[in-house]
Parts: structure tokens; sequence; C-alpha cells
């Protein structure tokens, strides 16, 4: 049986792989490869609306504690001459080994592909490039200071708008406020703060520090803080450490001493997450900890891999999706070997590309990502090479602990409709709770993971990992329970859960959906708008098996079952079930009936949406047509219940139809280039369209983009849905590269980057 | 990118049947073979240098072709129902060879299986690469490929029990 079984797989497979397409089509891999770079522009355009500082750990660590500066939010520029789809001016430090006596700090400017040196600081200084500010973000701010000393002094330079002439380097005046030597801090908000010690060198002077304008022509009266070293500084907040290694916070500029928050031992490194909500602080003993800035209470997170004797932290950080992210060094020789770790699931794991530091940096849709790659490590000057990505990568080389990228204006986008003529509904106060799929790479070993991430009670945290996730949605009381499936490739996908509490918080741990009479719960699972689930579940014993359809409860609690016949389920309501039986033929099973409907043309890749009260389904299949059915007459058996409306345009395939909450059908349209097209991942964008049921047929679609939305798929296939809470999100991009991404933008101005599936509360 | 077009066109004329196919066995699923052999070739295109480079275009190119298969999240949404698997016995559909009966059930038991161990059992029997070449392909250890294999086989025979798959060597 083993060598027949082996000549049968064989035998098998050679005979079926002769009924292969043969023919690639090399047009579409073209204009799919011109997608991806087209892509890789537009994000380049737009991957800039942001100032960007990096104190890598290691540099700073040589004066104590590892602080990291977070990222400054976009600033447009509407004055600013480069255009989008130039690159930014990029200002870095850079070591020259070979500069007599002993070397020297470069600060180096990339301006339209040109490198200019602006200053060369003998030895290797403590030099920071720290922004662009002035008029247009044109004048560089960086700070230099002498070890063992932590302050520095700030310089600036100013360079002409079409970046060719550049004003003499001087030290940074300002008209208001005399500035001394200190440590500067970029925030959350974008503004520069500057730490100056009463007593420059002493880590236990009390100190001033300062807000410095955007304009560079002033600065906010001095916080006055006790003494100690500077740990962080936000917009609202202020650390200090004392001699005695104690964490003092002061959250208003009366507040000299501050309140002290208990450390998880000798501090190490000290990171604010991107909100400025929350700081974290990992100590020498491998603890850590964050610390609610508000309340100034702490929770231990798990230790930190590799620190405990004889290893090292060398830096902490957060990335904009409110990932923790740590650096460490596992042993004490002097050759530095770095490893990269993140905080997800409640371990953590490490980076995907160990022994690289890398940091992330998003500003709105597009990544700005500066890796420095410790490969010998031999001193922090010169180890690795800063790569800032954009379109194409700029390789700044072995550089050293710095790099600013000054804001290029995004193009003002012309608005196709009046504000006055789209009445948006206020804002609501908070984003809804939503939820979208991380990928999150392992070793070659394994399975590649997806993460689920939500963002209810308000920050970013993974749910679930697993390989092969799929996000269902929000059910059970009051929607607070999210759904999500396991597919396990062969069998029906199982069905996870996690309930959270109304203030967001998790309840309990997340587990397999258990309904009571039934057990763990699995199938092909449909959710209504209403919140209740429906799952088709298929026999794993032979194909020919009847199916279960599994009714839900909308509270999760109980559930019903019914036998059905085998096939491909299309759409499933509490009430009615569509399950492709063959090619041509279109089961409706109801209540207590079930009939027939033949499909006129064979169907091969079928869709359906129901209208909101579960009356009507929308049924396409790849083509021009979209038929009606009327789900009742259908499941019963008689002849008719089906109507066809006609064709949106000449040439126009529907993808999918979706009904808005009123009944209001909606169609989504590509253009047939060619008998294989559209597929998953091959939509072009750009000439899809939008249509409005009309009658008996369609018209183009005037809704504002707020009353649909598209989702990407964990793969590269396009889908429609619902907005469930319009109100909230007002717009969309969706890329179907192969590296899918969604940018939600809310009605507060906001941009959150979404790297998968969304599943959206619905608002009561 | 316009020195390696030409260079890239006549392999792609050459030997994109080949991969197609290959990409056939792997997925099972016409649609998906040609999307995933595009998607491959279009990364592939924009450093097709890179890629005449190597000691074998083509293996590399298979490799790709694997390896995305593998790290494919799953492509199907649960919007569209691809109509691939719908439980319609062949021989309704007016193919009378019953000698393929067996050859069938094995090629749909095939499909049902994970995407690794089909990736294993493809290259094993379809591409006739031993276990060490499939473990270089994969990135995994020939002892992982050897247990992934049988864990495939006996999957398959045990739900080929009763079918007579003698039919499929003819």
């Amino acid at each position: 049986m083993t060598h027949d079984l082996d000549d049968a797989i064989r035998a098998s497979l050679r005979r079926n792989a002769e009924t292969a397409p043969t023919v690639v089509d090399l047009d579409g891999v073209r204009d799919r490869a011109t997608a991806i770079g087209r892509r890789r522009v537009l994000d380049a355009s737009l991957a800039v609306a942001a100032t960007v500082i990096v104190a890598l750990g290691i540099g700073v660590l040589v004066h104590g504690i590892s602080s990291n500066q977070t990222l400054p939010p976009p600033v447009n520029s509407p004055t600013a001459t480069s255009g989008p789809g130039a690159l930014p001016w990029i200002a870095y430090t850079n070591f020259d080994a070979n500069a007599q006596p002993s070397g020297a700090t470069r600060i180096q400017l990339r301006i339209n592909g040109t490198d200019r040196t602006v200053r060369a600081v003998p030895g290797s200084s403590n030099v920071t490039v720290i922004g662009w500010y002035g008029a247009d973000h044109q004048t560089l701010v960086w700070g230099e200071g002498q070890p063992p000393h932590a302050e520095q002094v700030l310089y600036s330079v100013t360079v002409s708008t079409d970046g060719t002439t550049l004003s003499p380097v001087a030290p940074l005046q300002l008209p208001t406020q005399p500035l001394t030597a200190g440590r500067p801090f970029v925030g959350s908000d974008g503004a520069l703060r500057f730490w100056m010690p009463d007593t420059i060198g002493s880590a236990t002077s009390s100190a001033s520090v300062v807000t410095i304008s955007d304009s560079l022509d002033g600065a906010s009266t001095p916080w006055r803080v006790g003494p100690g070293g500077a740990a962080f500084v936000t917009p609202t907040a202020i650390g200090r450490v004392t001699g005695e290694g104690k964490l003092f916070v002061s959250r208003s500029p009366s507040d000299t001493v501050g309140t002290l928050v208990p450390v998880c031992g000798s501090l190490r490194a000290v990171s604010v997450n991107p909100d400025g909500g929350v700081v974290a602080l990992g100590c020498s003993n491998a603890r850590a900890e964050l610390v609610d800035l508000s309340t100034l209470t702490g929770t231990r997170i798990p230790d930190i891999p590799e620190v405990a004797e004889p290893g090292n932290l060398l830096g902490l950080w957060w990335s904009p999706d409110g990932r923790l992210h740590a650096t460490t060094n596992p042993g004490t020789a002097t050759q530095l070997t770095t490893d990269a770790w993140t905080l997800s699931g409640g371990a953590w794991t490490p980076s995907p590309t160990p022994g690289v530091v890398t940091r992330f940096f998003t500003t709105g849709a597009p990544t700005l990502r500066l890796e420095r790659l410790a490969t010998d490590g031999v001193a922090a000057d010169n180890a690795g090479r800063l790569i800032v990505e954009t379109d194409p990568p700029v390789d700044l080389g072995p550089a050293g602990a710095s790099v600013a990228v000054r804001p290029v204006p995004a193009p003002a986008p012309t608005p196709e409709e009046s504000v006055s003529q789209i009445a948006l509904p206020a804002p609501p106060a908070t984003l809804p709770w939503t939820v979208w799929l991380g990928a999150v790479s392992t070793s070659s070993t394994a399975e590649p993971s997806t993460t689920i991430w939500t963002n209810a009670g308000g920050s970013a945290h993974s749910v679930f990992t697993a390989s092969n996730v799929l996000v269902v949605g929000w059910s059970g009381p009051d929607r607070r329970t999210l759904l999500w499936l396991v597919n396990n490739d062969a069998g029906n996908p199982a069905i996870y859960a996690q309930p959270f509490a109304a203030d967001g918080s998790p309840v309990g741990a997340s587990g397999r959906l258990s309904v009571p009479g039934i057990g763990d719960v699995a199938g092909t699972p449909f959710l209504g708008d209403d919140g209740r689930l429906v799952l088709v579940r298929s026999s794993n014993v032979t194909s020919a098996q009847p199916f279960t359809v599994i009714r839900v409860a909308a509270d999760l609690g109980s559930a019903t079952t019914q036998q059905v016949q085998a096939g491909v389920p299309v759409f499933a309501t509490p009430e009615y079930v569509g399950l492709m039986t063959t090619a041509s033929k279109l089961l409706v099973v109801g209540p207590s009936s079930a009939g027939t409907w033949t499909i006129p043309t064979q169907c091969y890749y079928a869709a359906a949406s129901v209208s909101p009260d579960g009356d009507t389904a929308a049924f396409s299949c790849r083509s021009s047509e979209v038929d009606l059915l009327d789900l009742a007459t259908v499941a019963s058996g008689a002849k008719g219940g089906v109507t066809r409306l006609h064709e949106p345009a000449t040439g126009a395939v529907v993808l999918a139809t979706w009904y808005d909450p009123s009944g209001g059908l909606h169609a989504f349209t590509v253009p047939q280039v060619s008998t294989n097209d559209p597929r998953p991942g091959a939509v072009d964008v750009a000439t899809a369209a939008t249509w409005d049921r009309d009658g008996a047929g369609w018209s183009p679609s005037h809704l504002p983009l707020a009353s649909y939305r598209w989702t990407t798929g964990p793969d590269t296939s396009v889908r429609l849905a619902p907005v469930t809470s319009p109100n909230t999100l007002t717009s969309y991009t969706v890329s179907t590269d192969s590296e899918p991404s969604v940018t939600i933008t809310t009605l507060e101005g906001g941009e959150q980057p979404v790297p998968g599936v969304v599943a959206v509360r619905p608002q009561r | 990118m316009s020195s390696s077009q030409p260079s890239f066109d006549v392999f792609v004329a050459a030997r994109g049947s080949a991969l197609l196919r290959h990409a056939y066995v792997l997925t099972g699923d016409r649609y998906l073979a040609e999307d995933l052999v595009q998607e491959v070739l279009a990364h592939l295109y924009r450093r097709w240098d890179k890629v005449v480079a190597t000691t074998s275009p083509e293996a590399y190119v298979k490799t790709s072709v694997t390896r995305q298969f593998l790290s494919w999240r799953r492509r199907r949404s649960y919007a569209e129902r691809p109509m691939d698997a719908v439980p319609e016995p062949r021989a309704a559909q007016g193919d009378s060879s019953d000698t393929f009966a067996g050859d069938d059930a094995v090629w749909r038991q095939l499909a049902t299986l994970p995407r690794r161990q089909r990736a294993i059992l493809a290259l094993r029997f379809y591409d006739d690469q031993s276990d060490a070449q499939i473990a270089e392909i994969l990135g995994i250890s020939a002892s992982a490929v050897r247990a992934q294999a049988s864990r495939g086989i006996t999957t398959l025979r045990e739900q080929l029990a009763g079918t007579d798959v003698s039919g499929a060597m003819s």
C-alpha cells in the first residue's frame, strides 16, 4: 500500500499538473511590479511629514540612563518648496576615524542626494542632531558635548530654501531665554525641551527645563526640578533620578520635588510611549515596569531577556503601534553583540531581525525605519549603518548616534466636495474599539504567525498570536466580545473569543468559544450586523456528509443546530443559509424548508451580501450581473424569487456588493481586463468604481468615502463591507500590494496605520 | 530594470509554464497558481539581475514560489467562496472515466493537507527532490521534512482507506 500510495500521489500530481495554466501574463507581472514600485514612491512622498530624532541607546548609555525620545507628530510646512516626490533633507552624524589626531564626529547633511559636512567636532564627542525647526523647518539644531558630561550645548545652522547655502554655524541663542548646557528631549508633541542643570557635570544638581518654540524665537518659563539627573521629559511630566537612584516625577511647574515612584532596581533605560502617558523603566537586574504618568502607578512586566548578569540592557523604545522593544547585549565582552526583543502577548519575543538594533518611526501612513546594524560593535561611533527607508532607501553608511529628517509638506488634497456638502456628524470622544492584524515573523522552521491587536481600553495591545488567524468581529452582550478564528487548513476553523469589560480591559483569558450543549464551536463564521454568529460546519469525514449550521445566540450563551446538505457556504443569517452545491446551483436553506436556485452561468467565485432585514441576498459571481434573491421565496422551493439588476456599466465586473444600514445596495466594480481578472490582489483601485442601486439598475455613487470601508484580508484580497461606525472613520487608504496595509483617518485628524483586517466595534 | 527585461521575458516565456505547474501542484487551484507565480515574478522583476546571477535562476524562482506559498496568508476571503472544492463528483459532470476516480481522490485529499505537508509531498513526488533538497528549500531540517511527509502520507492513507488508487498509476 505504501508504494502504491507513493506512486498514486506521483501520478496524480503529474497528471493534474498537465492541466495547470500554461501562460504567465507578462503584462500582469509588469503591472504588478509597477504597482509595487509606485506604492513605494507614494510612501516616500508621504513619508516625511515628521521630524525624527533618534538617540541610540548605546551612545547614550555611556552617560547613564538610556532615554529614548519619542516621535514628534507630523508637521506640515505649507510654504516649503520641496515637492512631494523629493527626498527629505536628512541630517546625521558620522564618525570619521581617520581625522587627525583622534577622529572626528561630523554633522552631515544629505540634501537632494548631495552630502555636505556642516561641522566636524574633534574626537568621539557627544554629538546629537535634534531636528529641523525655524521658518519652514530649515534650521537644523544639534547638541555638542564632551564626555563624560551628558550635557550638550545647542548649535544651529539655517539652510536656504533651495538647499544650497548654509548660514554660519553658531550656538543657538534665544532672545527671551539664555541657554547654557543641558540635555535635549523631543516629545510626542514635537517640541524641543531642554534640561539645564544649575551645575554642569553634576548628576545631583537641580535644574531648569524650558520648552523652546518651534520658531526658535523664545522659550517657556523654566520648570524647576530638584536635584538629580534627567530621566525623561514629556509635555506634562518630568522625571529625575537622584544620586541614590530614586525616581521622582513632577507633573506641574510648581511641583519642584515631585512624587517618589518606586522603580525596579538600578535604572538603566527609560522610554516614554508615543502618547506620553506611560513610561517604561528597565533595570540592570532585568526587571522592567510600566508607570502610568497620570496615576504614577507601576505595573511590572516580564523580565527583559539576557539582562540578568552578565547581560546588559542597552535601551528601550516604543513603536507607534504601542509595542515596547528592548535592545540587549548578552555578554560583557568589549565586542558588542546586540539582540532586539519585542513585548508581545505578555512575553518578550526575539526581534524579526536579531542582532540588529532597529527602531521604527511611523508618521501617518508611511514607515520611516532606521536600522543600526551592530555587526562589529567595536565602538558605538562606527558600528553598523543607519538606513532611512524611503524610496530609494537612504543608506547613511557607518554612522554615529543620531539622524533627523526635515519635514516635507504633503500635497494639499483637492477636496471633491466642500465640507458644507457633506454633513459629517460630530466626532465621538474616543475611537471605537478597532481590531487589526499584524504579521509576526518567526523562525524559518515555523509557520508565519499573526497577532490580533486592538485599541480597546485606549491603547494598542495584542490579544492573540497564532498562524492562520482571521478576525470575525464583535459579538456577545453589548458587542464586547471579540471573535476570531484559527484556520487549520484541513478542518473547520476553530472559533476563539475574548470578552472585554466596558472600559476595554480584557475579562479573563482568551480561549475557544464554547457553547453549552455543543462545546467548542468550529466552522465557517458569518457575523450579522446585529452581532449574531452563524457557523457552517462541514463534515471532516467525507465531503458528501451533511453540514451543520450552528446558530449562536446574541449573548453567545446558547446555540441551535441544523443539518444541511453539503456545499460551499456563501452566506448565512440566523434564518437562511446559502450553499453552492455545484457550480450552477445555490441551495438556500430556511428554517423549515430548502430550495435550489439554478444559476444561469457556471459560478466559481460566488459572493453575496444580505440586506439588514435579512430578507434579501445580493448575489454576484465575478460578472456584470447582480441577482437579488428573495430568500423566503427561494427557500420555499417556489419558482422565481430572483431579480436581476441591469449591468452597472459596459465591461464592469462586480467584485462585491454591500448593504448600508438603511438597506441601500452598493456595488464595487473593476474593469474586466482578462478572463482571469479581477482576482484578489490584482485590483487596480484607480480604475475601480462604486455604484448605488437605482431601481432596476445602478447609478454612480456619490457617497462620501465614510459610507463604506475597504478592508484587505490577511492576504492581499480586497473586500468591502459596511462601515459600522461611519461617524468616526472618514477615510481609508488601502494597498493591494503584497504587503497589504490600511490607514484609517479619523475625524479627530489622527491617522492610524493598520496592517491588515479591520473590525470596528459598533458604537451604541 | 530595462537591461534585465529581455532576460526576464525570455525566462518567463521559456519556463513560465513549468512555474505554473509547480505552483499548481502546490496550491491545487489554477487561479491561485497564476496569482502566486505572478506575485513572485513581480517582486523578482525589480531585481532580476540578481536572480540571473544565481547558479540556477529557475531553482531560485521555484524556491521563491514555494516559500511564498508557505508564507502566504490565506488568500480566500470569507466574502468570496472559491468553488474549486464544490462537493460534486467529477463523474457527475460527465467525466466517464472511472479509471481516474482514485486519482482524483488523491488530488482532492492532497488539497486538504496542511500547506507545509502538501508542499513537501509535491516537492518529493512531483519535483523528485530529495529530503535534503526539500529541507534546504523550506529552510527546515531533513528530519522535519521526513516527519512532515510521513504525517501527510499517513493522513492520506487514512482518508483514502477503501479507495482504489491503483488506477491513478495508469
